[in-house]
């Protein structure tokens, strides 16, 4: 089965190439109207080949036929271009340094004001934040538990890290049951769309763009679903998020993942 | 009376009219990627027979396919499944191109002599600080364009994981490779239509191009 599927992509390959001969093209492009999987697989050879294409991974008589008899009208042209840009793109995301771990001035403000108060203020301060946050991402927890697909992080912000562990790095259980993460993080202000990255090293290794603020028990939040698979045990990572449109300098926060 | 003029009505005008008589099981939002995949068969087809007009035989193609459904000559019964109804198209396409081939005596040059190198694609590592501010305001807004399912699925799949990888993201995702590659080719495909559609979109696509060294043509 699979080593026909190879030479149905084999021979699909050398189709839209135009390497084959006039009774091959006949008999292959007559597969592709009466059988849907076929017509699936081309679709699919097409993309693997502009991906070849832009990756300069083609030989070189095989990149000749993909500009002479394949890339013949504006519409693949395009597809190339985006092809192009967007593996650019994920070439500039792999190597872009991580941004500096800066807490905004509002929050830098408050932090610094619990800071000055005696320990046990500071205790009661961090409980207080606990409480109101722990009890929503808990209801959450439990109902995305229920499908067993999502792992809650809960909402965890660079004060309350830094009231409970000043400098330290935070462990994130995640269940390795679980295919996603979803990350709650407060945000100041009810309004924005964000840019969230998550770093490794130098490395941004998933990032989203345009997250809309939501509302979480009063909380003005903004939640991400991470693929598990971004995620390696005993790692530490640094999910970073910035406000597109006010442009104050990205927050951070630093975590050491532990598969349960 | 009105059963007269009912009988000269079309029955098939619009895309969703023809996808319905093709494959009257399909869901509407997906009738216009059916047609478009059809549409893209019968090109290939045409150009890998190295005719000159392939985007006239495919118009033509169509053309014949409504006349004879709006005759009546054809209808859905005559057609045990949507493949049948798929190869009836391709029929269609097969004839044209005999008389095409008949009537016009001569074939495209084989593109296979052609000798030249073709145009190539800049390299893809290096690229300056300015181009890649460029791209990534592009890629921005093009995802803020997208519904959160498309741009949550290009996320993954293809600025991160990458088409390369599509195998093992979809097993992280617990679903299967073919699902993930649809959701991906359609969610593809709405990026595309929200570059080609937005003319700041489509103007800071070329910018990006240009920087890096891509040569139009």
């Amino acid at each position: 089965m699979m080593e026909s599927r190879a030479q149905d992509r084999e021979l699909l390959s050398r189709y839209l190439l135009g390497e084959l001969e006039a009774e091959d093209v006949e008999r292959v492009a007559e597969r592709t109207f009466m059988d849907r999987d076929y017509f699936d697989l081309l679709e699919e050879v097409k993309e693997d080949l502009t991906e070849d294409y832009v990756h300069g991974t083609l030989t070189p008589i095989q990149r000749r036929h993909f500009d002479a008899n394949y890339l013949v009208n504006d519409e693949r042209r395009k597809d190339v271009q985006i092809a192009y840009l967007l593996a650019v793109y994920r070439k500039h995301r792999s190597t872009s340094p991580a941004p500096s771990q800066v807490t905004s001035g509002f929050w830098a403000l408050i932090l610094e004001a619990i800071r000055r108060q005696k320990p046990t203020f500071r205790f009661a301060v961090a409980c207080t934040a606990l409480l109101s946050i722990v009890l929503p991402a808990l209801l959450v927890w439990m109902l995305t538990r229920a499908d067993r697909v999502t792992t809650v992080a809960g909402l965890m912000t660079p004060e309350i890290n830094a009231v409970r562990d000043r400098g330290a790095v935070q462990v994130l259980p995640v269940e390795s049951g679980s295919d996603t993460v979803a990350i709650f993080l407060s945000v100041p202000s009810a309004r924005g769309r964000f840019k969230v990255e998550v770093q490794q090293g130098p490395s941004a290794v998933w990032r989203q763009a345009g997250v809309s603020v939501a509302s979480l028990n009063g909380d003005s939040v903004i939640v991400v679903f991470i693929p598990r698979i971004t995620f390696e045990q005993g790692k530490e990572y640094v999910i970073a998020w910035q406000d597109m449109e006010s442009k104050v300098p990205a927050e951070s926060v630093r975590y050491r993942i532990h598969l349960k | 009376m009105g059963s007269v003029s009912e009988a000269l009505k079309p029955k098939v005008e619009t895309i969703n009219q023809l996808v319905a008589w093709l494959k009257p099981d399909l869901p509407p939002a997906e009738g216009d990627d059916y047609v478009r995949g059809l549409t893209e068969s019968l090109k290939i087809y045409f150009e890998r027979s190295r005719v000159v007009a392939s985007e006239d035989l495919v118009n033509e193609t169509w053309a014949i396919v409504l006349r004879q459904i709006n005759s009546g000559d054809l209808s859905q019964k005559d057609f045990a499944s949507d493949d049948a109804r798929r190869g009836y198209v391709f029929g269609v396409a097969k004839n044209l191109l005999r008389e095409w081939v008949k009537k016009q005596g001569r074939r495209k040059e084989d593109p296979l002599q052609d000798g030249s190198d073709g145009p190539s694609v800049p390299p893809l590592e290096g690229a300056p600080v300015d181009c890649q501010k460029l791209l990534t305001e592009l890629v921005d807004g093009v995802l803020d364009r997208l519904r959160s399912a498309d741009r949550d699925i290009i996320q993954t799949a293809v600025l991160v994981d990458g088409p390369r990888r599509l195998e093992e993201t979809a097993t992280a995702m617990s679903i299967s490779y073919d699902a993930l590659r649809k959701r991906v080719s359609r969610a593809m495909a709405r990026f595309k239509t929200a570059v080609v559609t937005s003319e700041p979109l489509s103007k800071q696509l070329q910018s990006a191009l240009s920087c890096l060294g891509w040569v139009s043509e």
